[in-house]
């Protein structure tokens, strides 16, 4: 169990709804991933193809709670009316800050970022922001009023994995008691063990289990590597040595070793 | 009046409407939406009381799939 946002959760892993093949594939992948908190956004509805109303449905089926986001806002105003839009819509006052500053790289705009979280936490939103592994960055973030800073392993759906481990272990270190959670750039569960085994709260991830040939399954890997990086961060690692040092003991070994045999 | 819904041009008969009026008549009524009326949200409980104007900008929003 763990706390984010003054909410107790059995898991770890946060997961986008975006991109799978069918709507019951995603309701198999969060089923199998044991997530308890999913993605969405909001975008222009047809009133005759309703279809964002289709997906709710199929999406309130799974009891899961909704993380709001403002993907595809690149400026302070759009995203504080997305965020209001959002609180209205789904009743939350939770919201994944993303404002892109790059639309080739989609790499967060840092400076805009700040200025529309410094805005959200003032109105009393739970702010959930996306953004690189820059540590000034994150200390601004923080300074604004967020609990949590969700910075990226790698670019958005790109599944490189965690890039600057050197610059995501600092930033543990340096904000020991903010909610850290890698989101974007995960591509394989033994990335996100690498995240929880630095210590990160949690990960956010999308296009990994999505786009997998079978997103169930993998999302169930996704589950396991999740528990299996905390357990490890729990339990303490040994450090690394540049040195062979035999496990078993030396004392007593037979034959080979014999000081006289008469 | 003239107005803009998700940026397309919409001659409504009505000089004016409340956003529930206007969300009847565009067939929103039950679509889970949420609106802004020219960049600014408005909250669910002032759909009765508040009027859309000639050249107002409506965006209708729901939920769909995002990361």
């Amino acid at each position: 169990m763990w706390t984010l946002a003054d909410q107790t959760f059995k898991s770890r892993l946060l997961l986008g709804t975006a991109r799978y093949p069918s709507p019951q594939v995603l309701q198999e992948a969060i089923q199998a991933s044991g997530t308890e908190i999913v993605t969405v956004s909001l975008r222009r509805e047809s009133a005759q193809e309703n279809s964002g109303n289709r997906f709710w449905d199929y999406l309130r089926q799974t009891n899961v709670r909704i993380l709001p986001n403002t993907a595809g806002c690149s400026s302070v105003k759009e995203a504080i009316v997305t965020a209001h839009m959002a609180r209205d819509l789904f009743q939350t006052h939770w919201i994944k800050l993303e404002v892109i500053g790059n639309d080739d790289t989609l790499q967060p705009d840092p400076f805009q970022t700040v200025e529309a979280a410094r805005i959200l936490c003032d109105e009393g939103f739970e702010v959930f922001p996306y953004t690189t592994d820059d540590l000034v960055v994150a200390e601004r973030l923080v300074n604004v009023g967020c609990r949590i800073v969700m910075p990226w392993g790698s670019p958005i759906g790109s599944g490189q994995g965690l890039r600057n481990i050197d610059a995501l272990r600092k930033m543990r270190e340096r904000l020991p008691h903010i909610a850290l959670i890698v989101d974007a750039g995960i591509g394989r569960p033994s990335h996100a063990t690498q995240a929880l085994e630095l210590g990160f709260d949690g990960v956010l991830l999308n296009t990994a289990v999505a786009v997998a040939r079978h997103p169930g399954p993998m999302a169930a890997a996704f589950r396991l590597a999740i528990e299996a990086g905390r357990g490890a961060y729990e339990a303490g690692m040994m450090q690394a040595s540049s040195r062979a040092h035999a496990s078993s003991p030396t004392v007593g070994i037979p034959f080979w070793h014999q000081e006289s045999l008469l | 009046m003239r107005i803009q819904v998700n940026g397309r041009e919409l001659q409504v008969d009505q000089e004016s409407l409340t956003i529930h009026g206007l969300l009847e008549e565009l067939g929103y009524l039950n679509n889970f939406v949420a609106v802004a009326i020219n960049e600014t949200c408005v909250p669910r409980h002032d759909y009765t009381a508040y009027r859309v104007s000639d050249r107002d900008r409506v965006e209708i929003l729901a939920p769909m799939a995002g990361g």
